[in-house]
C-alpha cells in the first residue's frame, strides 16, 4: 500500500508541483488550500502517514490547524512544517511539529525529510 | 554668575529687556541669562530654588514666582528616567550633587508637569558652588531641551524596526513564488531526463510565478523611486472608461473566479490626461486588494464625474477596515490587522504606491465604509484642461 501524504498550502502551483513529484515517487497524495479545508477532509479513521503543512495561509493558518489537529487526533500523524519564515525552526517547535523544512527547498531535500518519517 | 546668584532676590523683581549694551552690568548679566536657550536653576543647599531663568521655567511648565519658591522634590512636576520610569529623589541632579559634592555626570531627564500632557526631555548637567569651608553653598543645574531630538530618535528606531520587519516580509513574499518556480523547474527537468513530455500548463505556471516575482521587485523599485522622488509621469490622453474595462478584463484573466461589475453613467468617452500605465497599476492594486479581502463576494468598480473631477471607486463587501487604521494602510510596510497580516500575501506597499501615483496626478485616494457594509476606495482625479 502506498504511503499517504497530506499537503496543506495555499500556493496552488507549489502544491501541484510537489504533488506531481511525490506521486512520481510512489506516494499517495491529498491536498488542501488551508487548515479548515484540511480538517474537514480528515477523520479518525482516515489519517495520513504524514502532513506537510504551510504556516501562512488564509482562512485557517498552519498554527491554528496544528492546534486543532493535536486536540482532535493527538500525534497520530506527524507534521512537517514548510515555512518561508526566518524562524521556521522556532515556529515548528511552537506548534509541536515533528520536523520542518525551509522554503525554497530542493525536491530531494523534501524527499529526504519525508523519509525521516516514512520508511 | 556668583554676582548674579547673590542678588537673586532683586533679579526677580526686575523686568527683563532684550540684551542691550545700554543696560548696566547686572542687568546685562540678567538679560544674558534670561535669553539663553539653556535652562538654569540655582538651588540653595536646602534644595530651595533661588533663581530660575525663563527657559527653565518654561521647561518646568511653571511661572517664575512658583518655581522660585519650590524645592527639588516639588510635586508640581515629576522627573522621569530615560526609560520612562519615575526618577527616585536621590537621583535628582541637585540631590546627586549634594551627596557627592561634585559635578554630576550628564543625565537625560524627562519632565512631566501635571498640566502638561507630554514630556519635556532635557539633557541635564549640575555642579556645586562651595563656600570657604568646602560646604555646599549653592547648586547650579542647567538643562538643554532635547525633546525634538528624543522624538526624532524614537521615530528613527520605529522606522528601522519597520524596515527590518519589511525585509522579513519581502523575503517571505519572494520565497513563495521562488519555491514554486524552483519546484516546477526541478520537476520539469526530472521529467525531461526521463524522456517525458512537458506540457504547456507547466510552462504557464512557470511564467505566472516569474511574473509574480517580477511584480514584487517592481513594487520595491517603485517605493525606492518614490522615496527619491524620481518617478516621472508619462501623461497622454486616455479614455478612462476603456482603461477601467481593460483593468477589469485583465484582472478577470488572473482571477477567473472573481465577480467584478463596472458601473458608470456616461455613455460617451471620458477623456483625461493621465499616465495610463500608472493609473492601470492603481486600479489593478485596488481590485487585487478587494479580491484579497472580499472573501469571494462581488466587487464593484464605479466611475462618476463632474466638471472638476472624476471619481473611480472600488467597493468590496469584505471585513470592515477599522476606522483607526484607515490612514495607516496608506503608509508603506503597513497591512491591515494582524489576522490579515499573517494570512494574506503581499508586501503592504500597494496602497502607498497607489496614493503616491494619484497624488502625482494632483488627485487623492481615500477609504470609507458605506451604509451597505462595503469598503470603498475612491480615487479622485482633477479633470484639468485637455
Amino acid at each position: 500500500m502506498k504511503p499517504w501524504i497530506f499537503l496543506i498550502d495555499d500556493e496552488a502551483d507549489l502544491l501541484q508541483a510537489i504533488r506531481d513529484f511525490l506521486e512520481d515517487e510512489g506516494f499517495l497524495v491529498s491536498t488542501a488550500a488551508n487548515g479548515e479545508e484540511a480538517i474537514k477532509k480528515l477523520t479518525p479513521k482516515n489519517l495520513p502517514d504524514l502532513i506537510i503543512l504551510d504556516m501562512k495561509m488564509p482562512i485557517m493558518d498552519g498554527r491554528s490547524f496544528a492546534k486543532l489537529f493535536h486536540e482532535k487526533y493527538d500525534n497520530l500523524s506527524p507534521i512537517v512544517l514548510v515555512s518561508g519564515d526566518a524562524n521556521a525552526q522556532k515556529n515548528a517547535q511552537s506548534i509541536n511539529a515533528n520536523g520542518w523544512i525551509e522554503k525554497p527547498f530542493k525536491l530531494d531535500e523534501l524527499l529526504k525529510k519525508i523519509k525521516e518519517f516514512i520508511t | 554668575m556668583t554676582q548674579l546668584n547673590s542678588q537673586h532676590s532683586s533679579l526677580r523683581a526686575t523686568y527683563v529687556e532684550p540684551y542691550s549694551f545700554n543696560l548696566d552690568e547686572d542687568d546685562r548679566y540678567q538679560s544674558l541669562v534670561e535669553n539663553l536657550s539653556i535652562g538654569i536653576v540655582v538651588h540653595e543647599a536646602s534644595t530651595r530654588i533661588l533663581f530660575a531663568n525663563s527657559t527653565a521655567c518654561k521647561m518646568l511648565g511653571l511661572c517664575k514666582d512658583v518655581v522660585e519658591k519650590s524645592y527639588a522634590s516639588d510635586p508640581q512636576w515629576q522627573f522621569i528616567e530615560e526609560d520612562g520610569s519615575p526618577m527616585r529623589l536621590e537621583r535628582f541632579p541637585v540631590n546627586q550633587v549634594i551627596t557627592t559634592k561634585s559635578r554630576m555626570p550628564s543625565l537625560v531627564i524627562g519632565i512631566q508637569h501635571s498640566e502638561h500632557k507630554g514630556t519635556t526631555w532635557v539633557f541635564c548637567d549640575a555642579y556645586p558652588v562651595l563656600d570657604l569651608n568646602e560646604q555646599i553653598f549653592q547648586i547650579i543645574v542647567n538643562f538643554t531641551d532635547i525633546t525634538e531630538r528624543i522624538y526624532l530618535e524614537k521615530e528613527l528606531i520605529k522606522a528601522k524596526t519597520a524596515k527590518s520587519r519589511f525585509i522579513d516580509i519581502a523575503a517571505h513574499e519572494l520565497k513563495n513564488p521562488i519555491a514554486s518556480l524552483s519546484a516546477q523547474v526541478e520537476l520539469t527537468m526530472r521529467r525531461l531526463t526521463k524522456g517525458q513530455a512537458v506540457d504547456m500548463k507547466t510552462m504557464e505556471k512557470i511564467q505566472r510565478q516569474t511574473n509574480r516575482v517580477s511584480k514584487l521587485v517592481v513594487s520595491l523599485l517603485d517605493v525606492s523611486r518614490l522615496e527619491k522622488n524620481t518617478i516621472k509621469l508619462k501623461k497622454q490622453k486616455v479614455d478612462v472608461v476603456a482603461l477601467l474595462q481593460d483593468c477589469i478584463q485583465d484582472f478577470q484573466l488572473s482571477y477567473p473566479q472573481s465577480q467584478v461589475k463596472l458601473t458608470y453613467n456616461e455613455t460617451n468617452q471620458v477623456i483625461m490626461e493621465l499616465d495610463q500605465d500608472r493609473l492601470f497599476q492603481v486600479i489593478t492594486n485596488l481590485l487585487d486588494n478587494a479580491n484579497k479581502y472580499s472573501e469571494q463576494k462581488p466587487i464593484v468598480a464605479a466611475l462618476s464625474y463632474d466638471s472638476d473631477k472624476i471619481t473611480i471607486s472600488v467597493s468590496d463587501r469584505g471585513q470592515e477596515i477599522p476606522a483607526k487604521i484607515r490612514e495607516e494602510i496608506f503608509k508603506p510596510f503597513i497591512r491591515g490587522d494582524d489576522k490579515l497580516k499573517s494570512s494574506t500575501p503581499g508586501l503592504g506597499l500597494g496602497l502607498f504606491i497607489s496614493r503616491s501615483i494619484v497624488e502625482l496626478h494632483g488627485g487623492k485616494i481615500t477609504q470609507s465604509r458605506s451604509r451597505n457594509h462595503e469598503n470603498i476606495f475612491s480615487v479622485e482625479l482633477p479633470r484639468g484642461q485637455l
